[in-house]
């Protein structure tokens, strides 16, 4: 089993022994900025990057997001450009992709793939292609070295948890809470209790996605959890602002979560 | 093309690069870039033909129907209607049969608007 653990995977356990928590903030490719975001994230404290390849159907995404991706669509971003640029994107960190499975299917199991992986991608994540539907990706995002990494919800039972975590490779996605991504006032209970329910049976590290608004709320989720992924915080700042700001959250959530 | 948004695999309206393409039909119930996995695995077996109509034909299709046969389709429903008036008359001796699947209540505020000032 070691044997198979990838760059992703293999870099955010080694993190998580050095005690620390894990920061990966996701970033919609082909936005204004976007490249800049992810070196100014990379560059304050991330421990990954989630590349969202942005799609006309985002059925995961709330407001902010949805806003970034049509913005990304725009401009013209298309999975093969924003592939082409991640190529001269070296920060250091491993970088995963955030696609809806249209993309993928479109371009072809193996071939998207092996796009991932000439780009540097080491992970893919797809929140819409369920566990049982999985398996022709799975195979093919494997034979190229690709981690895959499944979410769960909070709404799986028991006896589905250990099916989703023994297919899963980087990290497990825990989704906070039942909705879209973006930022709420208060973390989700949820979160805390899906987490708790994760660390109890795998030792792959458990990062909260979905409603993880702030460095408080990051820091919160990190009492269970390993990490946070972020996005909707992420993407306002980068919106409303620019890729400084993005890197100055970054270091906020960093310092909050090493406190924890 | 078959792409998968929504949960299933079928024949989807997308451009090059997979990103599902917008749709537009006169009847709500159409308006999808999507068709059905049923549809589209009859039409992939040539079990089944899609010929198209517009949408004047179908508000044409929704007024003949309401005023000759006292029923008023839905504007879905319609369209195979749109059809057999611009067919049959090429189909001499043989039978159609269509399936009024919808009544159109709902479409009523709609056609009004649509036929403001010309019923």
């Amino acid at each position: 089993m070691s044997a198979d653990i990838g760059i992703l995977e293999t870099y955010l356990r080694n993190k998580r022994s050095e005690g620390r928590k894990l920061v990966v903030p996701y970033i919609t490719g082909g936005f204004k900025g976007w490249t800049d975001a992810i070196r100014a994230a990379a560059a304050n404290g991330a421990d990954a990057i989630e590349i969202g390849i942005p799609f006309s159907d985002p059925v995961m995404d709330g407001p902010t997001i949805q806003h970034a991706s049509e913005m990304a669509l725009h401009n013209g971003a298309t999975p093969i450009s924003i592939l082409h640029e991640l190529r001269s994107v070296d920060v250091g960190i491993p970088l995963a992709v955030m696609c809806y499975y249209n993309t993928v299917h479109h371009a072809g199991h193996e071939r998207f793939a092996n796009s991932l992986s000439e780009s540097g991608v080491c992970a893919a994540i797809v929140p819409d292609l369920p566990l049982e539907e999985s398996g022709l990706w799975c195979a093919a995002a494997d034979a190229s070295g690709v981690e895959t990494v499944m979410l769960c919800a909070p709404t799986a039972p028991d006896e589905r948890l250990p099916r989703i975590i023994e297919r899963c490779r980087g990290f497990v996605y825990a989704v906070g809470l039942l909705g879209v991504t973006g930022e709420r006032d208060t973390l989700a209970s949820s979160a805390l209790t899906l987490a708790k329910r994760l660390k109890a049976i795998t030792d792959i590290p458990v990062l909260i996605g979905v409603g993880v608004s702030n460095a408080q709320q990051a820091a919160e989720a990190c009492t269970i959890a390993d990490g946070v992924v972020q996005g909707a915080s992420v993407m306002r700042r980068l919106i409303e602002e620019d890729a400084d700001a993005v890197g100055d959250y970054i270091a906020e959530v960093r310092k909050a979560v090493d406190q924890c | 093309m078959p792409g998968v948004v929504h949960g299933m695999r079928s024949y989807l309206m997308q451009d090059e690069h997979g990103q599902v393409q917008e749709a537009q039909s006169i009847s709500a119930g159409l308006d999808y870039p999507g068709v059905g996995p049923e549809h589209s695995f009859l039409s992939s077996i040539g079990r089944a033909e899609y010929p198209s109509v517009n949408d004047q034909e179908v508000i044409s299709a929704f007024q003949v129907m309401s005023r000759s046969e006292g029923i008023i389709p839905a504007l879905e429903c319609a369209h195979p209607m749109a059809w057999i008036i611009r067919e049959a008359p090429n189909m001499q001796g043989q039978t159609i049969l269509m399936n009024l699947s919808g009544r159109g209540d709902k479409d009523v505020a709609q056609m009004m608007e649509i036929l403001d000032g010309q019923i």
